[in-house]
């Protein structure tokens, strides 16, 4: 909550304001949540006063409640379907990517995570011509890659590929820091109207991948990194909900008790996606490596999803996908 | 501005004094001056005045714009390593060739630069061979279709033997110099000069290191270094598994000393236009369960496979040995066969049709500047 000052309210004047702080009241939360007749015995400011500058704050402060039917006629005109380019996956997610929720993909090495978003990336830029910001953290971002698919998906003039290319923004983060101030300044950047990000509208973000950025940080003697993650998830969620944007994440695997596979960052991280996938390679080619010479068959680019979590759907359904030249189909 | 004083990396302490002061978000502390908010939270002036050119040196563009708002630039333009997909495709991808036709074909063109390419194996396949053949490979110069740059070598294991540099690197020069008779097109004296075995083994920086400890300083001080150095186009780590596989009781400090490792590579990459090449060690995976078996897999564990964008395992089939494209972000899975001779790394002169079927011949991320120049005639050398 943000530190009382002049002008918050009429009432709270520059000797107000000192006799407040004299006393350790300093912020928003600590005029309300403390008893109107303390603060004034103890301030001595006026019990009026106190009580008028509660009631200000908390008018300016506090959620406003709304009719569910209002709510349904707001996310109808506001909440769009963002196809991913496979029809089998859009089926998995009852149809594509939503604005204002967090997506999570996981999966072991090679699964297709980055695929994948390079794939939804290329479709949002090409079908609806809406602007993609994609966080990069392990230099997977490859733009020859995207090209081709480009290619591969229709013979492209010379300017289309102009626009497309110049629809999908891509920033490279290396840290948990570099990662907060780039959504920061994109949240800015929608912020302002004068900003150019807003005349072409933004319908999807991006980061491949958050475990990258949060795992270094997180455990050992390091007290902080949990805060650090949990204030990413935090701005990603804000992203989304205020700005009707789909987020999209990848996070990795790790091996946990048994052999089996679980999603890395942990149970507190496993509440921040809405929807969380799990893409598998098909059990033969996992990780072997015995020699197969015609392994050139359709069943190495195959991969299956799975629904892990859904605020909407049945878990635990599976589909397939296929890695192709014209990116994930 | 509504951003959080959270995200900002300061050190838990101030963090605390400043939460506890009621300073949370940027436009709390935006007018405050440096004595006020030294008194307020109780730190020096200097202190203070050090967290707030962090905070408005961060949030400056916001601030600034509000009086030119003539300017049509994006906030998220400011953002460094920011570019849009045109802007990328406007550079083509650059390769370090390896002298094997095939594994270039695999790999794209070559090993990437601005990428973190990574080479798996059991001893004796050949890793610190092709590590050696790279190191020789990224200094041709770009008459010839190379990059002309220098190399970084980290070397864990002592294995770096400069005998087998020679060996290559004359190869290599020999090469060149043989194509420069042949084409006539250009002059054949300036390269003969500037590219030799001499000029070759200078432009390799050794650095050899026993310990973990020694590997993460290295990596530290290799920015600075590659500010004096601007040449260098690859930085080759050989191998990064050993010091991380013994001496270790904490796997989890492992794995975030590895991480963080991994971040600092991939900026150094990326802001050094430069490829990053791993050797990594194999161990075994235990069946977990029936129908499992125990198979080898890359060492250091599940996390760090996510590290390098391009991961090679070099594997032996039969008498012949072979690099599997494990993960690659623009090729598929294949298998090709390859060979080490005196010379180095090269393709495997008798192939059956099988294999041949097995490698996808198009490498359509070269560019079509890349391939007129010839990387596939430069390749050819048999011995």
């Amino acid at each position: 909550m943000p530190r009382l000052r002049i002008g918050l309210c009429p009432t709270l004047t520059q000797i107000v304001l000192e006799k407040l702080s004299r006393i350790g009241v300093h912020d928003v939360v600590d005029i309300l949540t403390t008893d109107a007749v303390e603060v004034s015995q103890k301030a001595k400011v006026s019990y009026k006063d106190v009580l008028s500058i509660q009631r200000v704050l908390l008018a300016q402060y506090s959620a406003f409640p709304m009719n569910a039917a209002d709510f349904y006629v707001d996310v109808m005109s506001s909440v769009a379907i963002l196809s991913t380019g496979s029809s089998n996956i859009d089926q998995l997610l009852d149809g594509g990517l939503y604005t204002a929720e967090v997506t999570e993909v996981v999966g072991p090495v090679a699964s297709g995570k980055t695929q994948l978003c390079l794939s939804i990336a290329l479709s949002v830029a090409m079908e609806t011509r809406q602007t993609v910001v994609y966080f990069d953290t392990g230099s997977s971002f490859d733009s020859g890659r995207l090209q081709d698919m480009m290619e591969a998906r229709q013979k492209p003039l010379t300017q289309t590929v102009e626009m497309i290319g110049s629809l999908i923004r891509c920033c490279k983060v290396y840290s948990v820091f570099e990662l907060l101030s780039g959504l920061e300044t994109l949240k800015a950047s929608l912020d302002d109207q004068t900003d150019k990000l807003c005349s072409t509208s933004l319908k999807l973000v991006i980061v491949d991948c958050v475990a990258a950025v949060i795992s270094p940080v997180l455990g050992g003697f390091q007290t902080d990194g949990h805060a650090y993650m949990m204030h990413i998830s935090r701005v990603l969620k804000t992203l989304a909900v205020e700005y009707s944007v789909a987020v999209l994440i990848t996070n990795n695997v790790v091996y946990g008790d048994g052999g089996a596979t679980r999603p890395a960052m942990g149970k507190t991280w496993s509440h921040v996606p809405n929807t969380r996938v799990e893409l598998l390679k098909p059990l033969d080619s996992v990780g072997e490596l015995t020699p197969r010479p015609q392994s050139h068959t359709d069943s190495d680019h195959q991969r299956h999803a799975i629904l892990l979590k859904s605020d909407r759907l049945q878990t635990n359904v599976s589909t397939t996908f296929v890695i192709s030249d014209y990116g994930v189909q | 501005m509504q951003r959080e004083l959270g995200s900002f990396p300061l050190t838990p302490g101030v963090r605390q004094k400043l939460h506890s002061a009621g300073f949370l978000l940027v436009e709390d502390i935006i007018q405050v001056t440096p004595e006020e908010l030294g008194r307020e939270i109780g730190i020096t002036s200097e202190e203070a005045h050090d967290i707030l050119t962090l905070i408005t040196g961060a949030t400056k563009p916001t601030s600034a714009s509000g009086a030119v708002p003539t300017d049509p630039t994006m906030h998220l333009e400011r953002v460094p390593g920011h570019m849009t997909l045109s802007e990328m495709l406007q550079e083509p991808q650059q390769f370090i060739v390896t002298f094997s036709e095939r594994l270039d074909g695999m790999l794209g063109g070559g090993v990437p630069l601005t990428k973190i390419t990574e080479f798996c194996g059991t001893p004796g396949i050949g890793k610190t061979q092709i590590c050696i053949q790279l190191a020789v490979d990224v200094q041709i110069p770009e008459c010839f279709g190379g990059v002309s740059g220098e190399t970084v070598y980290v070397d864990t294991e002592g294995t770096f033997i400069v005998d087998r540099v020679k060996d290559i690197a004359t190869a290599a020069v020999d090469h060149c110099h043989q194509m420069a008779a042949v084409e006539a097109g250009h002059n054949p004296q300036d390269t003969t000069e500037t590219f030799t075995l001499v000029s070759i083994l200078r432009g390799i920086h050794y650095f050899r290191c026993r310990d973990y400890v020694e590997l993460i300083a290295i990596i530290h001080m290799l920015p600075k270094f590659l500010k004096e150095h601007t040449r260098v186009r690859l930085v080759v780590v050989d191998s990064i598994a050993s010091p991380f596989r013994h001496h270790f009781d904490d796997y989890s400090l492992r794995t975030r000393v590895l991480g963080h490792m991994a971040q600092d590579l991939s900026r150094i990459a990326n802001e050094h236009l430069l490829a990053v090449v791993l050797t990594n060690q194999m161990t075994t995976k235990l069946a977990a369960g029936e129908g499992q078996r125990s198979h080898l897999v890359p060492a250091l564990g599940e996390s760090w496979g996510h590290v390098a964008g391009v991961r090679v395992v070099l594997n032996w089939e039969g008498q012949q040995r072979c690099a599997l494209l494990l993960k690659s972000p623009s090729r598929q899975q294949v298998i090709v066969p390859f060979q080490i001779t005196t010379g180095g790394i090269r393709d495997v002169c008798s192939v059956s049709a099988t294999q041949r079927h097995v490698t996808s011949p198009t490498p359509a991320s070269v560019s079509s500047k890349d391939t007129s120049q010839g990387p596939t005639k430069r390749r050819r050398l048999d011995t």
